[in-house]
Order: structure tokens, then sequence, then C-alpha cells
């Protein structure tokens, strides 16, 4: 459980971090708004949204590797909950069915989009190439350690 | 597959939590295990049988898995 303390803190400092990071940006970014493009309300919604979202993501899990680390019975549950050989199952199974959906899906919006607009159609095949080579990369680096 | 864990964790008196934690894995994975919806990995099925005193074959059936064979 030693391991899993230090584990614990390393993630709430790299957490911190990132909180910090993502407050600095959001605030730079609104100090010199005037230097960038004017952007539609609804992608500035979206941005104030997502920094929003990451902070309260932050705070939540700093909260709760706090709470874990001052309690040996909390600190364990944690581990379990985070360890748990059937949730890592749920997961991988969620991912590789997700994984083929989203495939898939990518494949036929490129197609349907090569047909009404060009810019679309390449933003669609970029993603669903770089989703490939993740994908590929990653299956041999796990079949060389596995 | 069909396990004796819940007639032993009711012998010895015990809770799915408290199993969970003894083995380290959560109650809803228990639960699983005991309706049969999900496998114990053999590390897991180690675990189980040690803390209940027996061997592996003694709380998981495999009779299934013979049949298939």
């Amino acid at each position: 459980m030693e391991k899993y303390k230090v584990s614990l803190r390393n993630r709430t400092n790299a957490l911190s971090l990132v909180a910090a990071a993502t407050l600095l940006i959001y605030v730079g970014l609104l100090m010199f708004r005037g230097g960038l493009p004017e952007l539609p309300s609804f992608i500035k919604g979206f941005h104030i949204g997502a920094f929003i979202g990451v902070e309260v993501f932050v705070v939540s899990y700093l909260a709760k590797y706090m709470r874990a680390s001052k309690s040996d019975t909390e600190l364990k549950k944690l581990y379990i909950k985070e360890n748990d050989e059937r949730s890592s199952q749920i997961l991988l199974s969620a991912g590789s069915l997700s994984m083929s959906v989203i495939l898939v899906g990518l494949a036929i919006a490129a197609i349907v989009a090569g047909f009404f607009n060009s810019l679309v159609f390449y933003t669609l095949l970029a993603a669903l190439l770089f989703i490939l080579v993740i994908f590929f990369a990653l299956m041999v680096y796990f079949s060389r350690k596995l | 597959m069909k396990t004796r864990i819940a007639e032993l964790r009711k012998q010895h008196k015990l809770s799915q939590e408290e199993l969970g934690l003894a083995v380290g894995v959560t109650r809803q994975t228990i639960t699983s295990l005991e309706v049969g919806k999900y496998t114990a990995s053999l590390v897991l099925a180690y675990k189980i049988a040690k803390y209940f005193g027996l061997t592996i074959e003694d709380v998981f059936d495999f009779s299934e898995v013979e049949e298939e064979m």
C-alpha cells in the first residue's frame, strides 16, 4: 500500500499543476482576447465550459485523493476500486466495442460527407487515419509486451 | 461459472463487502461471481480459495469447462 500512497501523492501533485496551468491559460486567454480572432458565441461558450469542466474534474479528483490518503481503510477501498478486475474487464469490453463503432461511424460519415463538403470529408478522413494509426501502434506495443 | 462463494461466505458470516475487501475486489465483483455472471481470474480464484482455506476446485465448479474440452 506504500507504493500506492506514493502514486497518489504524485497524482495529487500532477493534478494540482494541471489545475494551475488550466487556470493560467484561461485567465491569459481572457486578458488577451483582443489579439485573438472573433469567435462565434457557441464556441466561446464551449471554451468556457471546457475550462470549467477540467477544473471541476481536477478538483473532484484532488478531493478524492486527499480524503483517501487520510485513512488506511479509505485508501484500500480506493485501491480496490481502481484495481478491481471486473471493472477492468468492463472497461476493456466497452473500449473495444466503442472502437469498432467509432471506426465504422467515422468511415460512413466520411463517405457521406464526401458528397457534400470536401473540407468535412478530409477532416473526418484525418480523424479516421489518426485513430487507426494509434490503434495499430498500440496493438504492436501490447503484442510485444504481453 | 457456478461457485460456492455465497454458501461459504454465509458459513463464515461475511458480507460481500467484507469478502471483497479481504480479496481485493469490489462488492459488485463478488455479487457477479456469486450469480455466475463473471468468471474470476486465476489470481482472484486463488485468493478466494485461500481465504476460505480450500482449493480452487472446491470453490469453483469446472464441470462446464470440462464438458467443452
